[in-house]
């Protein structure tokens, strides 16, 4: 049977998350920033939309959270687990494989 | 305050969805404080105060968006949320027995680290107290209807839970209450002094339809207390009075009567190999050398209640009836038909035995009104069915086996709980029954 590549298109917003937080630990409103930041904000979206992602990838183990009070705010700080870190090197040995393939398209006769 | 209304959107989106409580605050904060750093970052994005709100309400996108990708997330995240059709229409139909099996076996497990404990005393004291008069009469059908409603509520409220817990929202916990209420329609547990059976039947059962919906209305009332407090406060009444008429289990108009005259009654025959052989509950190896020189065998009365026709009549127990208005008698089956048959106050001739004597009697057929029923059990404890190869009508491989009445029937003696079995099949600890509850017997 073929291989499809479903990470490239759905495991995108994993990766990143999941690559931000393998250095340290981070809250929802440091990881939209970090994401605009390190990609030239050339990816845009909803920045709510991060939440609904965090708790997904908590329920799955992938990040553990922790409450911290911050200037009279509650905050939820984010961080990789064990199991996210094994997730993370997959998805960035998937995403490897389909760009070093799209490069080689890219730069090829299409070029 | 303009971060109030995205909020309360957003709160209020979720908690349509049916996000769980928890969940939900936490989620709300997270965007609150999400809302308050973009705040505090758009002077330095040289951002004018007028435009501050806007710009922070489209950077965190639409609330209602939001709260959905949220539901749908936590939703994606677990079986339940997945599944919800089998999750919620069908499991709530298919695990209540087997809940119930393990509920029994645990209440068993109780019962055993009782005795072991405290020994056999503990068990025969629990016993003694459950045989006492008042409690037999007054306590036990009251337990019996809260142990109806507290099961099937709790299974019920099990369901609410896990709706709660996925985000599958209101509408999957009431389809499984509906569920739960469908079933508990036909299921009935039943608690005599010596005896706890759960099982089906035609019979209606509306202390645990009415439990499931009273859950439902629950859930409503809770969920939709702002926007739908009117309707909720006439629903929960209206299902409350429901669960009490319930409680209050009208009797059932008999819907079939028959001619009865009391007693029971066993088919007598000459003591032999074959008598020996087929071990029948409804056989007697009793029948004397002089009947049996003539006939084949007849029919012996084994108890006999002192307010029946047969009793008033004059005959007594161990007699045995030879003829039946003046047609001989050897079979249980064909005693029972005529009897069946007769017109209730009709006379009804009957030629017996007696100390070698043989006499005459003359009774008056009484009535005897019943149900046509079923009922499927699960066995509790289970039952240990015996090997049974004779080829009689019936059969018996200890976990498979079908056995039909061989004429037996109990008597009434005033209960109201009395069921005459036709035919008895059973898988397992599962059993299958068809015959007839007994409603009344009268002179």
């Amino acid at each position: 049977m073929k291989k499809t590549n479903p990470s490239f298109l759905n495991g995108v917003p994993e990766l990143l998350v999941l690559r931000l937080l393998s250095d340290r630990e981070m809250y929802g409103y440091e990881i939209v920033q970090a994401i605009q930041t390190e990609t030239k904000s050339s990816l845009s979206f909803g920045e709510g939309c991060i939440y609904p992602y965090l708790h997904y990838f908590e329920k799955e183990k992938l990040v553990n959270s922790r409450r911290k009070e911050v200037d009279g705010r509650n905050r939820y700080y984010y961080q990789i687990t064990p199991r996210g870190r094994k997730r993370l090197k997959e998805l960035s040995s998937e995403w490897s494989r389909v760009t070093d393939g799209i490069t080689l398209l890219m730069g090829g006769k299409y070029a | 305050m303009p971060e109030d209304n995205l909020l309360q959107k957003f709160e209020r989106r979720l908690l349509e969805l049916g996000f769980p409580a928890a969940r939900r605050q936490r989620a709300v904060r997270e965007l609150a404080d999400h809302y308050e750093d973009l705040k505090q970052s758009a002077p330095e994005n040289g951002l004018a105060a007028v435009n501050v709100e806007a710009w922070v309400e489209g950077n965190l996108g639409d609330p209602r968006a939001l709260a959905e990708q949220a539901v749908s997330g936590l939703r994606q995240s677990s079986w339940w949320g997945r599944h919800r059709i089998i999750g919620f229409c069908i499991l709530p139909l298919l695990c209540f027995g087997p809940a119930w099996i393990l509920g029994g076996l645990l209440c068993g497990l109780l019962f055993w680290l009782m005795e072991f404990t405290f020994g056999p005393a503990a068990g025969i004291w629990v016993k003694d107290i459950m045989a006492q008069d008042a409690v037999a009469r007054i306590f036990l059908p009251m337990f019996g209807v809260a142990l109806n409603a507290g099961v099937i509520g709790l299974f019920a409220m099990f369901f609410c839970w896990l709706a709660g817990r996925s985000a599958a929202g209101l509408k999957w916990a009431i389809f499984a209450c509906a569920a739960s209420a469908i079933h508990g329609f036909f299921f009935h547990v039943g608690l005599t002094t010596h005896r706890l059976w759960i099982g089906y039947a035609w019979k209606p059962n509306w202390v645990c339809a009415m439990t499931p919906l009273l859950v439902a209305g629950g859930c409503w009332l809770r969920q939709r207390r702002q926007e739908s407090r009117r309707l909720a406060t006439l629903a929960l009444p209206l299902l409350l009075v429901g669960f009490l008429t319930g409680c209050a289990s009208p009797k059932e108009k008999p819907v079939s009567q028959r001619g009865w005259i009391g007693g029971e009654y066993k088919q007598a025959r000459q003591q032999g190999v074959v008598t020996a052989m087929s071990a029948s509950p409804a056989v007697a190896g009793c029948l004397p050398k002089e009947l049996a020189a003539k006939r084949a065998g007849a029919i012996l009365i084994t108890a006999l209640s002192s307010n029946t026709p047969v009793a008033t009549a004059g005959l007594r127990a161990n007699d045995l009836v030879l003829e039946i208005n003046n047609q001989p008698v050897t079979q249980l089956k064909t005693f029972r038909s005529v009897i069946d048959g007769c017109e209730p106050g009709s006379t009804l001739a009957v030629k017996a035995y007696r100390d070698g004597q043989t006499q005459d009697f003359r009774v008056t057929v009484g009535k005897e009104t019943f149900r046509r029923g079923g009922v499927f059990k699960i066995a509790l404890p289970c039952v240990v069915h015996d090997w049974d190869l004779w080829p009689n009508p019936g059969f018996s491989l200890v976990i498979v086996g079908y056995e039909p009445n061989p004429g037996l029937r109990p008597q009434c003696n005033n209960s109201s709980d009395v069921f005459d079995e036709d035919w008895k099949a059973f898988v397992g600890v599962f059993e299958l029954t068809g015959g007839k509850r007994i409603l009344d017997q009268k002179n």
